[in-house]
């Protein structure tokens, strides 16, 4: 009996322990049970990609090659999103986007503009001005997995990746990050077999992401070095990509930031690829 | 009792050393570091539970919130001082095929480029232009309006944004408009083929206009206007550097038995050009409808008293489109040349009236290999008047000419090396011109190109192969600043 007894007791306990363990895992990570992975990403797109209605950085870039050689490229970026919502709910502040890239050095791609109407359901309507013969030379969508101006970040990693081309698997969370695991849809049109990122619990910016190939080697990695609060937009000012199979590197610093500039529409038009809208570039 | 606390203890004990482990696994050693700036960021209050939303005053006490007064942008263009940039080239070129027409030695020039731009309120002065020591001109004495000599002022322009609706550009400028990839329909703005077909840079290609450009912009089309004073030929084939078939020899013909005579319009407000584009877009397709009234930009017939080589008039009405199609970019465009001093075509000296129509599409084949392709037609109207009327031993030019170019890109070492091919293929007379290049990018500094000018053919009077004398390769060493 007593035997009997001892044995509930140390059941109950038991059970009251495992509950209270659970609870208390549950009331720690309260946020991991309420977000999806896709809620997660949706969030670190915006991030990313999407904060103020429109915003303007210079940006400096240093790509440093495996024998040490660095070149380095200068420019001023615009971007417009098309629709003005900052709202997360039903995806409402995505929407196509215009970029206008301004380059300032080095001197053989001095005073070129990239322009770029970004969609959502279609290919890129991309433009190139160039000053010297006065062309605007309108220039097929590439590969969106090929270099950015021929750093270790590529056009995706600057424009940003639809999230629909990805299978989002939440991995972990810990006290600062979500873990998460993104595997494409479509392998065939993709360099990396998955990726991983450890998304910012309260910024929700992607901190780190490391593309990996089928064998799970590591091929590329970024990293977001500094972070500044921008017009209270958590803001990443550094950031770092590594190509691991060139040992190449290449550091983006953002010079300044601005959000909510009040870019006028008109911006993102011929006219302004012949005429510099200097107001907006300096 | 005592004794019926153990299982229970050990049973904790086991629950918290498990949680822990789990708190290692999940610490795991890849996670990166929270990088700068994020990490004063205070630890999430115990007692949150709900959606992290952003909190507004998270980074407030951390963190400065940069404004228009603190935002950094020195040195930002890198220049010597602000708005100077330019180069400093040598390029060097030699014939494939000897010629008794020119010397061997076909580009030797050293060239110091200098690009500045000085912006007051609302208006902008741009000034471009080149200080060039040439081995092979014969004189260095400056030309301005043919670029021959010691300096060859490219950009010397006010140009106003003053308007809502309007800009402004005044004084010699750079035009370009169209949508051919090294094919000109309605771009009736002066080229140099010497330059072009001796392999220098291509953005020597275009020659400088001296005139005002008038721009609109509405919300469903857009117009300029460009008007020059005085007519603005290309830097046409003159003998001087490349030799070329001349029908009155009926041979080639180069500098030391060719050299091209003409009559220039040069009469300021009477030998006037005017250039107008009315332009939109519709969805992702961009359209375009062209007027040129002017003079052939080329000679185009000869004086029958002087024998000299003349500009005749030319009106042009034109249309383009472009749009994205299946990932690449397809485009068309038509011009309609009426001869306006041959206008019956019954002038056998004077160009025929032309029809001529290309279109080309253009798309990234493979990661950094892009494939570009055009096919152009050149038709004269009133041939048969043309044949009526030609002399007897005179060569008679084709009704139609056809041409398909092909382009090849491809950048190769993380974008720092660039080797391109371009071909122009004129069917039925099977002549060609084709453009190898590869230019290679050092540093932020140094550029280094090579490459080729190669014309052939059958008969020498067709259009490419009249140059083969001058098929050369070159090499240049250019350093930016």
């Amino acid at each position: 009996m007593i035997n009997l007894l001892n044995l509930r007791i140390i059941f109950s306990v038991a059970m009251f322990l495992i509950m209270v363990n659970i609870g208390g895992f549950h009331i720690n990570h309260a946020d991991a049970a309420e977000l999806s992975a896709e809620e997660i990403v949706n969030h670190a797109n915006y991030s990313s990609y999407y904060q103020g209605k429109d915003g303007r950085a210079q940006v400096k870039m240093t790509i440093t090659d495996k024998q040490n050689n660095s070149r380095s490229r200068k420019m001023t970026i615009l971007r417009q999103d098309i629709t003005d919502s900052d709202n997360l709910k039903n995806n409402a502040y995505r929407s196509a986007q215009q970029f206008y890239v301004y380059f300032h050095r080095p001197s053989d791609v001095s005073k070129m503009v990239f322009m770029v109407l970004k969609y959502l359901d279609k290919d890129d309507d991309r433009w190139l001005y160039l000053p010297a013969l006065d062309l605007v030379k309108r220039i097929a969508a590439s590969d969106k997995r090929t270099s950015f101006i021929g750093s270790d970040f590529l056009y995706e990693d600057v424009s940003g990746r639809l999230l629909e081309d990805d299978n989002h698997q939440l991995l972990e969370v810990s006290k600062n990050y979500y873990k998460l695991k993104h595997t494409p849809k479509d392998p065939q049109k993709v360099e990396f077999a998955y990726f991983e990122t450890y998304i910012h619990k309260i910024s929700f910016l992607p901190i780190q992401a490391v593309y990996y190939d089928d064998s799970g080697q590591k091929i590329r990695t970024i990293v977001a070095t500094k972070i500044k609060t921008i017009q209270d937009f958590p803001t990443v000012m550094q950031s770092t990509a590594i190509n691991h199979l060139t040992g190449s590197k290449t550091v983006m610093d953002y010079i300044s930031v601005e959000y909510n500039v009040g870019l006028p529409k008109n911006i993102f038009s011929e006219r302004y690829l012949r005429n510099v809208p200097k107001k907006y570039l300096r | 009792m005592a004794k019926n606390f153990k299982p229970i203890i050990l049973i904790a004990l086991f629950l918290v050393v498990f949680n822990h482990n789990y708190s290692l696994i999940s610490a795991n050693a890849q996670e990166p570091a929270l990088p700068a700036g994020l990490s004063d960021e205070p630890n999430l209050p115990a007692g949150l539970g709900d959606e992290p939303a952003l909190p507004a005053g998270l980074f407030d006490d951390a963190i400065d919130v940069i404004t228009d007064k603190n935002i950094v942008n020195d040195d930002m263009d890198g220049e010597i001082f602000d708005g100077l940039s330019g180069f400093i080239e040598n390029r060097m070129g030699r014939q494939i095929n000897r010629s008794s027409y020119q010397n061997i030695s076909s580009l030797s020039e050293m060239r110091l480029h200098l690009d500045y731009q000085h912006d007051f309120q609302q208006m902008a002065l741009n000034l471009s232009g080149d200080i060039i020591y040439d081995d092979q001109a014969y004189s260095h004495k400056s030309n301005l309006k043919t670029g021959k000599g010691l300096v060859d002022l490219r950009q010397f322009n006010l140009t106003s944004t003053n308007f809502d609706n309007f800009d402004i550009k005044l004084g010699r400028q750079i035009l370009t408009w169209g949508t051919g990839d090294l094919l000109f329909i309605n771009d009736l703005f002066p080229k140099d083929w010497n330059s072009f077909l001796l392999g220098r840079d291509i953005n020597y290609l275009k020659a400088p206009s001296d005139a005002v450009k008038i721009s609109y912009y509405g919300d469903i089309f857009n117009i300029d206007g460009v008007y020059s004073p005085q007519f603005n030929s290309d830097r046409y084939i003159d003998g001087a550097r490349l030799s070329y078939f001349s029908g009155k020899n009926g041979d080639i013909v180069g500098k030391k038995n060719g050299m091209v005579d003409v009559i220039m319009p040069d009469r300021i407000f009477k030998d006037d050009e005017l250039a107008l584009r009315v332009y939109g877009s519709h969805g992702s397709a961009e359209w375009a409808g062209y007027l040129y009234d002017g003079f052939w930009k080329s000679p185009a017939g000869s004086d029958v008293k002087s024998g000299k080589a003349i500009f005749p008039r030319l009106r042009v009405y034109g249309a383009s489109i472009r749009d994205n199609i299946f990932s690449g970019i397809a485009s068309a465009e038509i011009g309609y040349y009426q001869s306006l001093d041959d206008r019956s075509g019954e002038d056998s000296l004077i160009n025929n009236s032309q029809l001529r129509i290309m279109a080309g599409y253009e798309r990234e084949i493979i990661s950094n290999l892009t494939f570009g392709t055009q096919w152009y037609l050149e038709a004269n109207q009133d041939y048969g008047e043309y044949l009526n009327n030609l002399a007897s031993n005179a060569k008679a030019s084709d009704k139609n000419r056809q041409m398909v170019t092909f382009r090849l890109n491809y950048l190769t070492h993380g974008q720092n090396v660039n080797w391109s091919l371009f071909t122009f293929l004129t069917l039925a007379t099977d002549d060609y011109y084709i453009r190898p290049n590869v230019s290679y990018k050092l540093d932020d500094n140094w550029i280094f190109a090579a490459g080729a000018n190669i014309f052939g053919g059958q008969e020498k009077h067709r259009f490419w192969r009249q140059f083969k004398d001058n098929s050369n390769i070159y090499f240049s060493a250019r350093f930016g600043f």
